[in-house]
């Protein structure tokens, strides 16, 4: 009996290494950042370890060269490698016939880690929601977040982000309409890949935008399509990304701006987020 | 000369030991669902029962078709009518517009047929099957609870009562306390904590045969079945909920019956008033509950019932609002209004008429009552009848049989808590994040019961059960000795009579 009663004990220490809790480490009292008041819709999270503003990392820069990095800033761009092969409209579409762009790259198809987390919205292949599909974008400020991903990129060969811009599109819950205008951004893309288990080693892309469609409200259907070509950058065993960006000039802001009190927001709205082609492990 | 009688002499009679050995090995697998799939469970039946026939062909010829014809023609039907339910037109059904949902009634039958002929192979033991079938579902639930307590912690379903986790852009459909994690085709996939607490709760059967093994006598089996019922009970406290809780009791209480019912030995009398209080109950609450929930427009409205139950507070609570009869009045109102009985007798699925699609509603969490969807009515009458003959037969097996009490208990009670439990809580969508409609019919469970109902059958009718149990009753009574022709004394007669 007492050596049965030791194999059993074995048995607990398992318990105790269990209960890690590594489900619920992001889980949310229902649906989160869709409050009716603008202001609570912003995600800011940072994770710790990739907060180059307050952690010391080894870092890179590139500012990327329109012609020499193959920025594009529509589906309809030269520099869009898919452009003829997709259809880019048609995101919703889950007929494999169509063989609809968002549906075809969404990250969550390639990587299934993907599908878990409040930015798994950047990952679902949903790349437009003309204010019908609130669920279905995370809206930054100029600070931006940063997140780690499950697993290491292996395989790339370009980077792509649909987003739309707005100002306070509902303040205090009441819809401002604010009329459509310019904005212009820098927008900063960062990779951080592994150097070692607990140490990255950050590679920044920053890339001027002249026009962002700054619309009333999130309920319109003009987007900006920005990618760039990664395949000379070398940002294997990247296992985080962090998106932030400046805002350089926003017309209505500095035309109306002082009217207001408390002042404008600006901010993007993203709704997708691309690595076409990349294998993870 | 010598290899030409070595050939004449080859009998695959002699593999019964391979054979016993095969059934064990098919039965671990179906029990650990390691490979939880209707495919797999299908083929491997269909080879398992060729098999057993080619072994044990002498006692097949012996047995005829009269009594396993009996047994295996509803489950048969049973099957191609759920075959040919509208159900295989959903999209998330396993099987939909698949030819395959045909062959899975012959893995039905086969598999109960297995279990009846190995039943007469003199070296398969009931004892060593049952420690197979728990040792699978314990490994099992043991994965399952280690993978669920490393991406959550013990008692989170009480912790994080109110939170979701984002999956695919959306949050859960259901909070994090409603959700565990279960291996499925080798990985682990979120599946509704009512499924996952089948498992443990079948364990909890493991602690029944402990009042009849002598520690002593029998450590490791002691040991064994000891540690079954403990991995099961941790398994439901550590993810306990009101609802897991609630369905505890019921189990508890069905598991504490069995044992004061063989323990005492209270046979036939008190057994018979049970069953018939039981029975009765269950009758008069599915007559009141099919027709309170004729809430549509239906031949068999009946308003002042309706009426008579949502005004009192008791009733009300009784017939319409919780959470488990909810499920089942809207099946059993969409069965006599959206099916149009008449017109789709062997309809299983409902038509949503606005969407012109078939449609398979939420699991009402029932084996039972979905399976007036997943097999439609008459469907649903030869799975009753399946369930009725073989309990019966299950009860005289325990009764009459020579097996050791121990495994005979727990027999009765893998059956009747794995039936009962699948009545108030199977999920038949228990995947948290895709909507796939796996029925009851293609549990592991269920086969494994099926073979067991197939073995009880086989030694039911081979045991020293008496016939006329009425007559033999009354003439006890009555003070006459007591001559009561058995099952195995009336074969003899008729060899005798042959013979003459």
């Amino acid at each position: 009996m007492k050596k049965v009663n030791k194999k059993i004990l074995l048995l607990f220490p398992i318990f105790i290494l269990t209960g890690c809790g590594y489900g619920l480490k992001e889980v949310y009292p229902g649906n989160v950042y869709n409050s009716v008041d603008y202001n609570l819709n912003f995600y800011k999270e940072w994770n710790k370890d990739l907060n180059y503003h307050e952690v010391e990392m080894e870092s890179e820069s590139h500012v990327l060269d329109k012609d020499a990095d193959k920025v594009f800033l529509s589906p309809n761009d030269a520099y869009f490698p898919d452009h003829n092969d997709y259809d880019y409209a048609d995101d919703l579409d889950f007929n494999d016939d169509t063989r609809s762009y968002g549906q075809t790259f969404a990250l969550s198809k390639s990587e299934s880690s993907f599908k878990y987390g409040y930015l798994s919205k950047l990952f679902d292949g949903q790349m437009f929601c003309h204010g019908r599909y609130e669920l279905a974008r995370v809206q930054i400020g100029e600070s931006g977040f940063a997140a780690k991903t499950s697993k290491e990129l292996k395989e790339y060969s370009y980077f792509a982000l649909n987003f739309k811009a707005s100002l306070d599109y509902r303040r205090d819950g009441v819809s401002t309409g604010i009329p459509a205008h310019n904005s212009s951004i820098i927008l900063k893309i960062n990779f951080y890949c592994k150097v070692n288990s607990s140490t990255y080693k950050r590679v920044e892309f920053t890339y001027p935008i002249e026009h962002v469609n700054t619309n009333y409200s999130e309920a319109t259907n003009i987007y900006t399509f920005f990618g760039f070509d990664l395949e000379k950058y070398d940002i294997s065993r990247c296992a985080g990304y962090s998106i932030e960006y400046e805002l350089v000039h926003d017309e209505y802001i500095e035309s109306h701006g002082a009217e207001y009190t408390p002042s404008l927001t600006h901010c993007l709205l993203l709704y997708e987020m691309f690595l076409p082609g990349s294998t993870w492990h | 000369m010598r290899e030409e009688n070595k050939a004449s002499n080859f009998n695959l009679s002699q593999f019964g030991r391979v054979l016993v050995f095969v059934v064990l090995e098919v039965l671990a697998l179906f029990a650990s669902s390691i490979w939880n799939s209707i495919y797999l469970y299908t083929i491997v039946s269909i080879l398992l029962v060729v098999l057993v026939i080619a072994v044990m062909f002498q006692q097949v010829k012996k047995d005829g078709l009269s009594n396993i014809g009996f047994f295996l023609f509803p489950i048969l039907v049973y099957g191609f009518l759920s075959a040919i339910s509208y159900l295989y037109l959903d999209p998330n059904f396993a099987l939909s517009n698949s030819w395959f949902r045909f062959i899975v009634p012959f893995g039905l039958v086969g598999f109960a047929a297995a279990g009846y002929y190995i039943a007469s192979n003199q070296d398969f033991k009931i004892g060593h099957a049952l420690l197979v079938i728990y040792s699978g579902i314990a490994f099992l639930t043991f994965l399952n609870l280690i993978v669920t307590m490393v991406q959550f912690v013990p008692f989170y379903t009480i912790r994080y009562a109110n939170y979701y986790l984002y999956y695919d852009g959306s949050p859960s459909p259901v909070p994090v306390s409603e959700m565990a994690y279960f291996l499925t085709n080798f990985s682990f996939e979120e599946v509704s904590l009512s499924y996952f607490t089948f498992y443990p709760m079948i364990l909890l059967t493991a602690f029944l045969p402990l009042s009849f093994i002598s520690y002593s006598k029998q450590k490791k089996t002691f040991v064994a079945y000891l540690s079954f019922g403990i991995l099961g009970l941790l398994t439901i406290i550590l993810t306990i909920n009101k609802f897991t809780l609630l369905y505890l009791f019921v189990i508890a209480v069905v598991i504490a019956l069995i044992n004061i019912f063989t323990k005492f030995n209270l046979k036939t009398k008190w057994l018979k008033v049970t069953m018939k209080i039981i029975g009765g109950l269950a009758i008069a609450g599915f007559v009141l509950l099919l027709l309170n929930a004729q809430d549509s427009v239906s031949t068999f409205r009946l308003s002042f019932l309706r009426d008579l139950t949502t005004k009192n507070a008791l009733f009300d609570r009784l017939f319409n609002s919780n959470r488990l009869v909810s499920g089942y009045n809207a099946i059993l109102d969409g069965t006599f209004t959206n099916v149009k009985i008449l017109g789709y007798p062997i309809a299983g699925a409902y038509q949503n008429f606005g969407m012109m699609t078939w449609v398979f509603n939420d699991s009402s969490n029932s084996f039972f009552f979905d399976s007036f969807f997943v097999s439609g009515l008459f469907g649903t009458g030869f799975l009753v009848f399946v369930l009725i003959m073989c309990i019966r037969h299950v009860f005289f097996y325990y009764m009459y049989s020579t097996d050791k009490k121990e495994d005979k208990v727990l027999v009765i009670g893998f059956i009747l808590v794995s039936l009962i439990y699948s009545f108030i809580a199977f999920d038949a969508t228990p995947y948290v994040f895709y909507n796939s409609i796996v029925p009851f019919y293609m549990n592991n469970i269920f086969f494994i019961i099926i073979f067991l109902f197939g073995y009880c059958l086989f030694k039911s009718l081979n045991s020293n059960r008496p016939i006329v149990v009425k007559k033999a009753i009354k003439e006890e009574k009555e003070g006459t000795p007591l001559i009561v022709t058995t099952t195995e004394e009336k074969k003899e007669e008729k060899k005798n009579e042959e013979s003459k």
